[in-house]
């Protein structure tokens, strides 16, 4: 970042002298505009007589050309003359010009590089960067290689079940969808492999569930043992809709028949929450007198929020996301009776409205206030 | 730290253009040197900086630094070398930085090279070409910046348009670029003559090498883009009418208007107002072409919406400079004074013809091209105007254009003698005749104005030595006088019969590759045989090759003639793994002047290969006739009397009478 700056300073500095040293070199002067014309003037009489020696014209019109380019040359000579001014103020001129050099072009360049530049930001060439991470230079070396085999005989399945995690976490989801299609291809579907292909999909298109995608995931979960990443992402599409409800429906199922030690039971259960999308919590405005509280002291108080939000939502009600938000407040305290009582009041009140009797469905699965183990 | 290096250079390059683009104007207007001699080292110190941030990015491209955004939009790091220094103006931002490196190019070669230009002339002129450059550099880094960071960098780009990796994009931007700029150097030229209130002989000798200069870059840019669409897009099109051909075209029609005006002012100081209006014209015809591919405007009109603050600030710069020149000429035009009178029929009276249908073709193809996207900016109605539209305004517009064209170079100036023009042209009128009658008599199929089309080619091809045979007297005195006569003719006088001659060349080829190709689009199993145009082609095989960013597939295909093998052509597919694009891959055999053209369809599924087989007769004089009037345009840029400014070697050169050498 040094070596930029220098260089910079360099730069500038070279284009400030590059104007100062043009200034000092010239003394105020009349330009020779009009003698440069006159020249001209006596090259195209000297063309006229070589077109006349060369017989291309004869001698009238030489004659008459040459009378008319002299006329011209002769208006040329008179204003050579007149042009000769006095040169007055010119010190003054020249102090502005050189005040705009030293002041106007550092202002401009730095101003506008400050505004648009990234001077912290190093090179970043591809070579370096993989020098940099040899893990991945051999991951990369590893990849090339086998696409090199993969061209010459596409019908490998091992190296496209090699390649394809490894195109995922290049960030190279589209290739990662293709060497999947190609497992597909050669081994025949599998709720997995449709699962990874969905998921891969899902990746290519940043996030987004597409028609596509979604085929592979209910493809992957049609067989008797449905793919759990397959059920998960389905889940996801049905959120990206605006249906909760139907998302729910897709994870309820999987949640239902996991076993208690499932490894996949707290990202499950982290799906439902996000799922239930609970408004967060506002924070409590620190004041310097409740810096000096113990951790009991403002539990207390954190407790008296909560209970105050309670009160109010029984009293005059509230949204639903005021709702969730005491549920979730009231299991994080530890309150799981007064959560579990919370929920199932508010459970009632939204009895007609589908999207929020789903959303605290979710909350509660993903809380453990409902279902299994509740 | 060398992209931020090139950023930086970028925005120094704009502090200077902003000095270069007012001091020398006020200095040349208080007739003080010290300012107007501030032009010229501004204008090379900002070629410099300009330079230098060109070979940031480069750099940036041949080291695949995805930390900027332009390099992972349009690169790969699996690229080959090549296409990784080309991608550099293979996008909208890289190549307004090429655009502006050339501008700023010209700018530096106008200071070192116009060493006897006035000073006053020399500052007006580099401070217009600064202000064109500070509104590009303006441009570029607010709108389009090509040293844009990301942050964290991603591991591979996003690759070139497959349709540009081709050695085509190596040169055709450069050629169109040097020809677009250097009109910019007319334009920087007129705008200072106005600003004075003076144009004469004098301007016009120092404008015109410039404009020739880039006229030949322009020639030969569009031709290289039309070869490379013929080869590339797959089914042997050269020419389509497309907005974009429209738009270098159109700067193309005007420059070739300007070059002829510019010869009658400097000859005989008329048409001055006219030239000028038309060195104007040029630019902002080159402007609008920049920007029409530039801004996809072309593709859709609506592209403007995508980007706001890149439509609006392309029309703020089309306004300010066209508008603003344009208002500078009504105010200054009456200034100018007019110079010689000459008669209907002479020299200057066929070059104004040639100027009338020249911009009448002009305004034809702006007409065409850009009254769709009025009507669907106006209205929402999307129209096609195509070829046909074309044929029927521009055809009949250049025709005349042809038919005076040889006419003209044997008349006299200021008063011509019509009838011994004709007499000069029989010769000419002579073999077109026999040559339409020969072609109409022994060629079958075709449109029946084919033979025509060949007769008026002849007639401008031997049509364009008329004026060389007329002034060497050849076949009328000894042959070694002629010879010597022809040496001493100015070079200008070949690079014009030249020039004139290549057209020619190219409606020779338009007219018979248009009217007696032969086409066959055919799908074949290896060892299957089809004839087409006394050629008999047999499908050997087809096989997959990797490539170093795609894959391919190629159709090896043994062509026949009479039994004896003579040549293999190798049509494929290539799909180009980053970008998923599928494009076809031609392949050419060129027997003479004519081509074998080949190239396959997309995949069937029946196992047959779809190829589509063409004979296109003539074909290679479309370009070839592009070479030769750039060829000649390059002789008359070599005549003496063209160098920029020779006032000192002139005077030492005057007191001697100079024999023709």
């Amino acid at each position: 970042m040094t070596a930029l700056w220098v260089t910079v300073a360099a730069m500038t500095g070279a284009a400030i002298f590059v104007v100062l040293a043009s200034l000092a070199r010239h003394r105020a002067a009349g330009g020779p505009a009009e003698a440069a014309d006159a020249a001209v003037y006596r090259d195209q009489l000297d063309e006229i007589s070589r077109d006349q020696a060369r017989g291309l014209i004869d001698e009238r019109e030489a004659e008459g050309a040459r009378t008319e380019v002299a006329r011209r040359l002769i208006g040329a000579s008179d204003r050579e003359e007149a042009a000769a001014g006095p040169a007055t103020r010119a010190d003054r001129r020249r102090r502005l010009a050189a005040a705009a050099a030293l002041v106007g072009v550092p202002l401009i360049a730095l101003g506008g590089y400050g505004a648009l530049g990234r001077p912290e930001m190093p090179d970043l060439p591809l070579a370096a960067r993989l020098n940099a991470n040899p893990e991945r230079q051999r991951v990369v070396d590893l990849v090339s290689r086998v696409e090199a085999a993969l061209a010459n005989n596409p019908d490998d399945a091992r190296g496209w079940t090699v390649v394809a995690p490894i195109y995922l976490r290049l960030g190279r989801a589209e290739d990662a969808a293709d060497a999947y299609a190609n497992i597909i291809r050669i081994e025949g579907s599998s709720p997995d492999r449709e699962a990874d292909l969905g998921e891969a999909l899902y990746a290519a298109a940043d996030g987004v569930v597409t028609a596509e995608a979604r085929a592979a995931f209910e493809r992957s979960v049609k067989s008797d043992k449905p793919s759990i990443k397959g059920a998960l992402y389905l889940s996801r599409a049905a959120e990206q809709d605006g249906d909760p409800a139907a998302a729910l429906g897709h994870l309820r199922p999987l949640f239902e028949k996991a076993a208690p030690d499932a490894p996949y039971l707290s990202a499950l259960k982290g799906e439902l929450e996000r799922l239930a999308d609970v408004p967060p919590l506002p924070m409590p405005t620190v004041t310097s007198s409740d810096e000096r509280k113990t951790p009991e002291e403002r539990m207390a108080m954190v407790r008296a929020m909560v209970d105050g939000l309670g009160d109010r939502l029984a009293g005059q009600g509230g949204d639903i996301g005021e709702w969730l938000r005491l549920v979730k407040a009231r299991a994080a305290l530890g309150d799981n009776d007064k959560a579990k009582a919370t929920l199932a009041a508010a459970r009632e009140k939204f009895a007609g409205d589908d999207r929020a009797t789903a959303r605290l469905e979710a909350l509660g699965l993903g809380l453990g206030l409902e279902g299994r183990g509740a | 730290m060398i992209a931020e290096t090139g950023h930086y250079a970028l925005v120094l390059a704009l502090a200077l253009a902003i000095l270069q683009s007012t001091l020398p104007l006020w200095g040349a207007r208080s007739r003080d040197a010290a300012l107007m001699g501030l032009a010229s080292p501004l204008a090379v110190a900002q070629f410099l900086l300009v330079a230098i941030s060109f070979a940031a990015l480069t750099h940036a491209y041949v080291t695949s630094d995805f930390s900027l955004v332009n390099v992972v939009e349009n690169s790969h790091s699996a690229k080959p070398l090549i296409y990784k220094i080309s991608g550099v103006w293979g996008n909208h931002e890289g190549s307004l930085l090429l655009w502006i490196l050339i501008l700023v190019l010209f700018g530096a070669l106008v200071a070192v090279f116009g060493r006897n230009l006035p000073a006053r002339l020399k500052a007006d002129v580099l401070a217009v070409q600064a202000m064109i450059s500070t509104a590009f550099l303006l441009f570029v880094l607010i709108t389009s910046n090509p040293f844009a960071r990301v942050n964290p960098a991603p591991l591979e780009g996003q690759d070139l348009n497959p349709l540009l990796q081709d050695p085509g994009l190596a040169i055709h931007p450069p050629l169109l670029y040097l020809g677009y700029v250097g009109f910019s150097m007319a334009f920087s030229f007129a705008v200072a003559a106005l600003i004075e209130g003076k144009v004469d002989a004098a301007w016009a000798r120092w404008v015109r090498p410039w404009t020739l200069m880039a006229w030949c870059f322009l020639t030969l840019g569009i031709a290289m883009g039309s070869y490379w669409a013929y080869y590339e897009l797959g089914w042997g099109g050269f020419w389509f009418w497309d907005p974009v051909e429209n738009a270098s075209l159109m700067p193309w029609l005007s420059g070739t208007a300007l070059l002829h005006s510019a010869v009658v002012m400097e000859k005989r100081e008329a048409l001055k107002i006219w030239t000028i209006l038309l060195a104007l014209l040029t630019f902002a015809l080159s402007l609008l072409g920049t920007f029409l591919v530039r801004s996809g405007v072309l593709t859709s009109v609506h592209a403007f919406a995508v980007d706001p603050a890149r439509g609006v600030a392309i029309l703020m710069i089309l306004t300010v400079f066209v508008g603003g020149s344009l208002t500078l000429y009504a105010l200054r035009a009456p200034v100018l004074r007019q110079g010689g009178i000459f008669a209907p029929v002479s020299r200057e009276g066929a070059l104004v013809l040639n100027n009338i249908f020249l911009t009448a073709a002009c305004a034809a193809v702006f007409i065409g091209t850009l009254y769709p996207l009025a009507l669907e900016a106006a209205t929402g109605e999307k129209i096609s105007v195509g070829a046909p539209f074309f044929n029927a305004t521009f055809g009949p517009i250049m025709l005349p254009v042809l038919l005076i064209m040889p006419f003209a170079p044997l008349l006299a100036w200021k008063r011509g003698d019509a009838l011994r023009a004709a007499q000069g042209v029989t010769v000419a009128l002579g073999v077109a005749i026999v040559a339409t009658a020969m072609v109409a008599g022994f060629v079958r199929g075709g449109p029946t104005l084919a033979p025509v089309g060949v007769g008026l080619a002849l007639f401008a091809i031997v049509g364009a030595f008329a004026e060389i045979a007329e002034r060497t007297k050849i076949f009328r005195i000894g042959l070694g006088d002629s010879v010597r006569r022809a040496r001493g003719l100015p070079t200008s006088t070949w690079g014009g019969a030249f020039s004139h001659a290549g057209l020619g060349v190219t409606l020779l080829g338009v007219v018979a590759a248009s009217a007696w190709s032969s086409e066959a689009v055919v799908a074949l199993r290896p060892g299957e045989t089809v004839k087409l145009a006394g050629f008999e082609l047999t499908f050997e095989k087809i096989e997959q090759r990797p490539g170093a960013n795609y894959r391919s597939a190629v159709a090896e295909l043994t062509v026949r003639e009479g039994g004896a093998v003579v040549a293999t052509v190798e049509p494929g597919r290539r799909f180009y793994l980053a970008r998923k694009m599928d494009l076809s891959e031609s392949s050419i055999v060129t027997f003479g002047v004519s081509q074998l053209y080949a190239s396959m369809a997309e995949a069937r599924t029946d196992g047959a290969t779809g190829l589509r087989l063409q004979y296109k007769p003539l074909v290679v004089l479309i370009w070839l006739g592009a070479v030769v009037m750039a060829f000649g345009g390059a002789l008359s840029l070599a005549d003496r009397r063209l160098r920029v400014g020779a006032p000192r070697k002139a005077a030492r050169r005057a007191p001697v009478m100079q024999p023709a050498e």
